[in-house]
């Protein structure tokens, strides 16, 4: 009787399994091929594994990153944690990427457990849990096309469309650009490849950089920027209507040096930096609704080193954290709020990028037709080897100064930063000064007003008292030459 | 109020299985089935309810499953009673894998949501570490792949096989 399971039913049980099963059981027959790989099964498992397929403890799936110009060491490592007291490592996840630069990948976003990366214009997604590559396609605005641009890049998943998008922000460099306006491209995964968008820019806005990848809530990317008025905003981008809308930030936020968006458990979340050792931590309740930001963490903590990054939370309620680089390696804390201890995590001393979320299994990609872009440059790459090693030489060089650079100008960055607000600061307090000067203007002035009336009024009042004498003087005067010219009579 | 109601005018319901044997069971209980919950409520309480997807053995296993999960009488379940509940549904699913099957499929015919459940984590518990052949053997499956295809099948996914 069981071989008239139906096909529903074999859903219901094989959405359950986990993804090395499932890879393995497409071996079974060629329907249960089929099955598996059908877009329908991979939603359905998606879906399923948010609530069930946790093993006791979720696991979090942990990116460290090293630059090093020369060095022939994997770049990026990618580490498995079960989100427990413990926290000890229990996988590494291959990268099966070889950079062509010195540098690592850039992360743009982690969406479902997928994760896009990119370097100079190859973008590339990838899934950890099948341990699959899509190269996409070269982007329609480049250097050759449209000039120098700064970028901004996203990634994210709609919902409403089931199609999971990159999202570029090109600004042109103003002397330089061949196309004078911002331009959006978007790449989709459903059709496979890069449009430039119709949407608008939001014109004399400014997007922020921010260290961590963008995040991706209820189908928008979010950016922080500066629009026209010069207030800082929130500027989403709806990932299907293709529009940009402004958030305003919650308006008790209070003074900051440096914010950042982010996703914690499905919301929209603001990382807001008071100085190097405190933050707080804002969230959206209701997406959309901006009076329903709530402050739900405001921490201190006692440290030596300084913060560069919340990284994420654990499900104790501990903070992750990401010290700022020293001496070229910075470290990988976790913070308990409760007992205000901290704790190093055993993270190779060399690296200097973190990355911290959720390891969700899924099978996004596998219906994918992966495409040879990695091989066939591979083969490319091996002809131009033999020709321009010296030239690759010189690269590394060049590398190696270019992040010397980065690093100065990164510093420079925060100086510059720094700066600014000290002169906001020297601004409000001149401000104050001037309030005060006012304020003690006023009061000399009223302190004056009691002292000359009494004065005007006693003169006022003597004044009468003495035109009243007076005029009585004037008065007997009168009688008097009265009584003389009587007397003389 | 309503509970009371409920309790002096318990009514009863008839199945049959697809080879013929009937059973009787409290309306409220059999209502666990949404399938079954539509017929009652389109009006076939009067006659026999038929149930031709499922044999007697496995129609019986699922009325005690009708009977364990049938809303209680006197309202809310208490802590302890759903302690008990989870305990006897891991007893009930510790069966043979053609009679865990033939429930999985009962639960997919009857749409009983909460055995589906059960009978689905129990199969993935079962399959999880299993290998293909034996899969093929649980499921009674026929492999249509010519050794050649399933070679390079296997080929691609090499470390899942690990």
């Amino acid at each position: 009787m069981s071989e008239y399971l139906p096909d529903e039913g074999v859903t219901d049980i094989l959405q359950r399994l986990p993804v090395k099963s499932l890879l393995r059981f497409r071996c079974v027959s060629k329907s249960w091929n089929s099955l598996i790989t059908s877009p329908a099964f991979i939603d359905s498992h998606l879906n399923q594994s948010i609530p069930n397929n946790t093993p006791p403890h979720p696991l979090l799936i942990v990116r460290s990153c090293v630059s090093y110009p020369n060095s022939k060491l994997n770049k990026e490592h990618y580490k498995l944690f079960p989100d427990n007291e413990a926290f000890e490592q229990c996988a590494e996840v291959d990268f099966p990427v070889k950079s062509r630069r010195r540098h690592h990948f850039t992360l743009i976003g982690y969406v479902n457990g997928l994760m896009c990366l990119f370097e100079h214009d190859r973008f590339i997604l990838w899934n950890p849990s099948i341990r699959k590559v899509l190269n996409l396609p070269k982007p329609c605005i480049t250097l050759k096309t449209h000039g120098r641009t700064t970028c901004h890049e996203a990634f994210g998943f709609d919902p409403r469309t089931n199609d999971y998008k990159v999202v570029r922000i090109a600004i042109p460099w103003r002397t330089t650009a061949i196309v004078k306006e911002t331009l959006v491209e978007v790449y989709s995964v459903s059709t496979g490849s890069w449009r430039i968008s119709s949407t608008t820019f939001p014109p004399l806005t400014t997007v922020f950089d921010t260290r961590l990848p963008k995040p991706c809530v209820e189908g928008s990317v979010h950016f922080t920027a500066r629009n026209r008025s010069y207030t800082n905003i929130i500027l989403s981008f709806d990932l299907r209507d293709e529009v940009f809308r402004e958030m305003i930030f919650p308006y008790n936020i209070g003074y900051r040096t440096y914010i950042a968006t982010c996703r914690v458990s499905g919301s929209l979340t603001l990382l807001s930096y008071h100085t190097e050792r405190s933050w707080s931590v804002w969230v959206m309740k209701e997406y959309g609704a901006v009076d329903s930001w709530v402050q739900v963490q405001q921490t201190t903590i006692d440290i030596a080193e300084e913060i560069e990054n919340v990284l994420g939370f654990k499900k104790n309620g501990h903070v992750l954290l990401q010290t700022r680089k020293k001496h070229g390696h910075c470290d990988l804390l976790s913070y308990d709020p409760e007992s205000q201890q901290t704790t190093k995590l055993e993270i190779p001393k060399e690296m200097h990028t973190f990355f911290v979320d959720t390891y969700r299994e899924n099978l996004v990609l596998l219906n994918q037709e992966a495409n040879d872009v990695v091989s066939r440059s591979r083969v490319t790459k091996k002809r131009k080897n033999s020709i321009i090693n010296p030239v690759r030489e010189l690269g590394c060089v060049l590398d190696e100064m270019k992040r010397k650079c980065e690093d100065a100008a990164e510093e420079a960055k925060r100086k510059l930063f720094r700066a600014e607000q000290l002169q906001e600061k020297v601004q409000r307090m001149v401000f104050r000064q001037n309030q005060l000067m006012e304020k003690v203007e006023l009061v000399a002035r009223q302190l004056q007003m009691e002292v000359d009336c009494p004065q005007i009024q006693l003169e006022e009042e003597m004044g009468s008292e003495v035109r009243e004498l007076q005029e009585k003087m004037r008065a007997i005067k009168q009688e008097l030459q009265e009584l003389q010219q009587e007397t003389k009579q | 109020m309503s509970s009371t109601l409920c309790c002096s005018f318990a009514k009863n319901v008839t199945l049959r299985s697809s080879d013929g044997q009937t059973f009787e069971v409290e309306e409220a209980a059999a209502q666990v089935s949404q399938t079954i919950k539509r017929m009652i409520e389109d009006g076939c309480t009067g006659s026999v309810i038929p149930v031709p997807n499922l044999t007697g053995p496995v129609l019986a296993l699922v009325i005690e499953y009708f009977k364990k999960h049938s809303p209680p009488s006197d309202g809310c379940p208490t802590a302890l009673l759903e302690m008990e509940i989870k305990d006897w549904d891991a007893k009930f699913v510790a069966v043979d894998n053609d009679t865990l099957l033939d429930l999985t499929l009962a639960a997919h015919y009857l749409e009983i949501q909460g055995l589906l459940d059960l009978t689905c984590h129990r199969v993935a518990d079962i399959l999880n570490d299993n290998s293909v052949e034996k899969i093929r053997e649980i499921f009674h499956i026929k492999n249509d792949f010519t050794p050649e295809e399933e070679a390079e099948e296997r080929s691609k996914i090499q470390w899942a096989f690990e």
